[in-house]
């Protein structure tokens, strides 16, 4: 009898360990995992001619910042992580960004027309004027929201959002009061898709609508302060053929901040954009205006960090190292600002054209400060504890922030040659950007030529010659670059900057670099030695600075 | 009827989130002073060329202004923005070693910032000017074990300073405690760099008003040893230090000796006071 049982038990648990290997094996069939990590290294050296002794190193000889991502999918459940160290952080990184760990931690679950996310998360309402929480590596930023997130389709083209949590603030992890907690929700009725009637209407309709608020306890024994700050905001994107409008206005209770002054003032934004596409043109215009519009989860906070709002750039990103060597960097205190673009396709055996076509674009942008009046007469303009001013809506200030035309043209000329050269003409508030006050202006002119020779199917090489010309701030500069590519792996290149119009002699520095890089796959590895000088990098008007440095950098990267 | 149902939701959602509070005016609100016997040292890590530094100066001096003698500011010249721009309005060094040292050790990398009875937050002992009030207020309901006296002497003929600091403890205390002893000075008339309008010319004050100035330590950087060991309830330990105005800029009548008593291990401020050079 006993030997029976003993079989018996024997065929259950034989049969028992299959359907779970089974299980095993099928789930592991339906997963994924995908990652991608970076790591950029950086070694200093005492560099004289740019003012970096051994005793200003002090010590620290290298810098590193480096993230691995992993995502993991099972059907409707994904789960993910993210490591991260800065081990010191590369200069121009906010020290306070110093240590590592897991800072983002998420597990989700999508259903058709339903989604729960725990965790950290980012997200976006409409433009992001009320909301955007993101990641860019580049600037060292990341406001991501940890808690929950919550979207639910009733019907395809109705959506709804909900956000809960407290934004991450470099390695603090959230305590009590030390920071605002972020209550959102979203809604966008998109008419094309959730009217059948309309799905192939010429005539396109998006209507989207949020709200958020924030709730951070008022410890200031001076001031009354609003403990849950609300924003809300309408957008709507409306489409006819080749046209389309998109436009949105936020408005923000009394939000007292370190930012603002600690005024009492209302907030607003506004954000207009228009544009016609159609075969070899294209025509975009666009018109913001910000007013007391900084929205953080601490008030008290004045580093790069801890926003909810995110206040889209009208101004065109350039690349080159010239042209971006003054990037505009919004002003959430207030500006108002417009920009115009033309992009026109010369055609193909045209006079213009030659053989090949030519491409033309024009870009023109201006940004202004708002207008200011005293709200008494016995009230200075934006003084603490007050209402601090009041603005008309359309007026442009007397000051320009930033000017920027700039006229390009992309053109091949044979199998063998391409170039794209550039010319543009900049006005830039070094004394409110930069926060240098009494600095005049930079007013710029900038010329690029970068004209690409390719050799064979494999062989290339690339030559930049640029030129900026002021008067101000640190003069002329001129700037070479030569790149040699092989493809698909091989990349060599040597750089020189050089800053020939300073008024200082001393400084009249070249900024030499050579870089070489070889990418296989998705993994690619970069080696750059060289100076490199001290600017700003900008990125959707979020700018660090970034401090003069010489040395050895590398950059290694994969994802799968 | 489900869709209708998710809108009711939402805006029902979107009414509770719209619990907004507007503050109306008057906007500002007082300070509790009667409760405790806990004075507070507000640091205030400054630079002439620190644009944002006044509107901090006028913060910390709120803060004084609500409970007057129970708060003591040192405005602390360090850093790059107080290095002096040879051949410009702003020459003039107001920096000293003791400032640069504490600086460099409570790591403040930028201007303005500062520290409330150098209180340590998880490894943090800097704030900003906006947390300052609200550090403040709560160790202004505290109670110290100590009561800190100052006598002040200036002879002058002599331009000497004899000040004598009396640290009167109303409970038993047992531990490492120094007494740091500094000399401030109000109403230096210098430049100051400045962008808030509300505040004065921007971008130049070029007659600004400089307060609380830290001139001199007259102890070590760190302190001079106060008790090392423990001392009963309503014993008194003095200490007596003297200082030379000789081949200064120092403006006797316009000076005051600041004492503060500091936790030798952690730097926290047991107790500060001020007192005027001359009466």
């Amino acid at each position: 009898m006993n030997k029976l049982k003993i079989v018996l038990l024997l065929i259950l648990t034989i049969i028992g360990v299959n359907t779970v290997n089974a299980q095993i094996s099928d789930m592991l069939n339906r997963s994924e995992v995908h990652g991608s990590f970076q790591v950029d290294g950086q070694y200093y050296q005492a560099d004289n001619a740019l003012g970096i002794t051994d005793s200003i190193l002090g010590g620290r000889k290298m810098g590193l910042n480096g993230f691995g991502k992993i995502t993991y999918n099972l059907g409707k459940f994904s789960a993910g992580m993210r490591y991260e160290a800065y081990l010191t952080p590369i200069a121009g990184f906010d020290p306070a960004l110093e240590g590592n760990g897991f800072p983002n931690l998420w597990a989700s679950y999508n259903d058709d027309n339903f989604s729960v996310t725990v965790g950290s998360f980012y997200e976006q309402f409409g433009n992001g004027l009320v909301l955007r929480t993101y990641e860019e590596w580049a600037l060292g930023y990341d406001n991501a929201l940890n808690g929950v997130r919550v979207t639910y389709e009733p019907v395809r083209g109705l959506l709804f959002k909900g956000v809960y949590g407290t934004q991450r603030y470099f390695w603090d992890k959230f305590e009590k009061n030390d920071r605002g907690i972020v209550r959102g929700v979203d809604a966008e009725m998109d008419f094309n898709t959730l009217f059948t009637g309309m799905t192939n209407s010429k005539f396109r309709f998006v209507l989207g609508g949020s709200m958020v608020s924030k709730y951070q306890i008022d410890e200031n024994p001076i001031y009354k302060l609003p403990e849950n700050v609300a924003s809300f905001a309408g957008r709507a994107n409306i489409g006819y053929g080749k046209f389309n409008i998109s436009t949105e206005y936020a408005y923000k209770i009394n939000d007292p901040s370190a930012i603002n002054n600690y005024i009492y003032k209302e907030g607003q934004a506004f954000l207009a954009s228009l544009s016609y596409s159609t075969k070899g043109l294209g025509l975009f215009a666009q018109f913001k205006r910000i007013d007391n519009f900084s929205f953080r989860s601490d008030r008290d906070v004045t580093a790069n960090a801890l926003d909810i709002s995110y206040l889209p750039p009208i101004s065109e990103s350039h690349t080159y190292a010239l042209t971006s060597m003054y990037p505009y960097a919004t002003q959430p205190n207030g500006e108002i600002g417009f920009q115009f673009q033309v992009n026109y396709k010369v055609p193909k055996k045209s006079k213009l054209g030659g053989k090949y076509g030519m491409g033309i674009a024009i870009n023109y942008s201006q940004i202004n400060d708002i207008v200011r009046n005293k709200v008494n007469d016995t009230t200075a303009i934006n003084q603490k504890g007050t209402l601090g001013y009041t603005s008309d809506f359309l007026k442009f200030g007397d000051r320009i922030f930033w000017r920027d035309l700039n006229i390009s043209i992309n053109k091949k000329f044979s199998k063998k040659v391409k170039g794209i050269f550039q010319y543009m003409y900049q006005t830039y508030d070094i004394a409110t950007i930069e926060g240098h006050p009494g600095e005049p202006a930079v007013n710029s002119h900038i010329a690029v030529a970068d004209v690409n020779y390719k050799f064979t199917n494999r062989k290339s090489l690339r030559i930049e010659l640029q030129g900026l010309w002021t008067k101000e701030d640190m003069g002329d500069w001129a700037a070479i670059l030569l790149e040699y590519t092989i493809s698909p792996h091989w990349f060599f290149s040597v750089t020189d900057q050089y800053n020939y119009g300073n008024a200082v002699k001393a400084d009249q520095i070249h900024y030499f670099s050579a870089a070489f890089g070889y990418t296989h796959n998705t993994t690619r590895f970069q080696f750059n030695y060289g100076r490199q000088r001290e600017g700003i990098v900008c990125i959707g008007g979020v700018c660090r600075q970034v401090p003069a440095s010489s040395g050895l950098s590398v950059s290694i990267s994969t994802n799968f | 009827m489900k869709i209708f149902k998710i809108l009711s939701l939402t805006l029902v959602i979107a009414f509770v989130f719209s619990a907004c509070d507007k503050v109306e005016a008057p906007y500002q609100t007082g300070f509790d002073c009667e409760s405790g016997n806990q004075n507070v040292l507000i640091e205030d890590y400054t630079g002439h060329t620190c644009v944002n530094c006044p509107g901090a100066a006028v913060t910390a001096h709120d803060i004084k202004s609500n409970c007057e003698e129970r708060v003591i500011i040192i405005a602390v010249h360090a850093g790059y923005f107080a290095e002096p721009l040879e051949g410009t309005e702003f020459d003039y060094d107001f920096r000293t070693p003791t400032g640069d040292v504490w600086n460099n050790y409570f790591g403040i990398i930028s201007n303005p910032n500062g520290l409330v009875n150098r209180v340590n937050n998880d490894g943090n002992y800097i704030l900003s000017p906006g947390q300052w009030a609200a550090q403040a207020t709560k160790l202004l309901a505290q109670n110290s074990p100590v009561n800190i006296s100052i006598k002040n002497d200036f002879n002058t003929s002599t331009n000497k300073l004899s000040t004598t600091i009396d640290a009167n403890f109303v409970d038993a205390v047992e531990g490492n405690y120094n007494i740091v002893v500094c000399l401030t000075e109000n109403n230096i008339i210098k430049p100051q760099k400045n962008n808030n309008s509300s505040i004065g010319s921007v971008p130049e004050i070029l007659e600004y008003e400089h307060m609380h100035v830290l001139r001199k330590v007259l102890t070590q950087q760190w302190g001079n040893e106060l008790l090392n060991g423990s001392v009963a309830a309503n014993q008194k330990i003095s200490k007596t230090l003297e200082l030379s105005f000789d081949g200064t800029d120092w403006v006797a009548e316009n000076c005051n000796i600041v004492a503060f008593i500091t936790n030798v291990s952690d730097k926290s401020v047991l107790q500060v006071n001020e007192s005027a050079v001359i009466e």
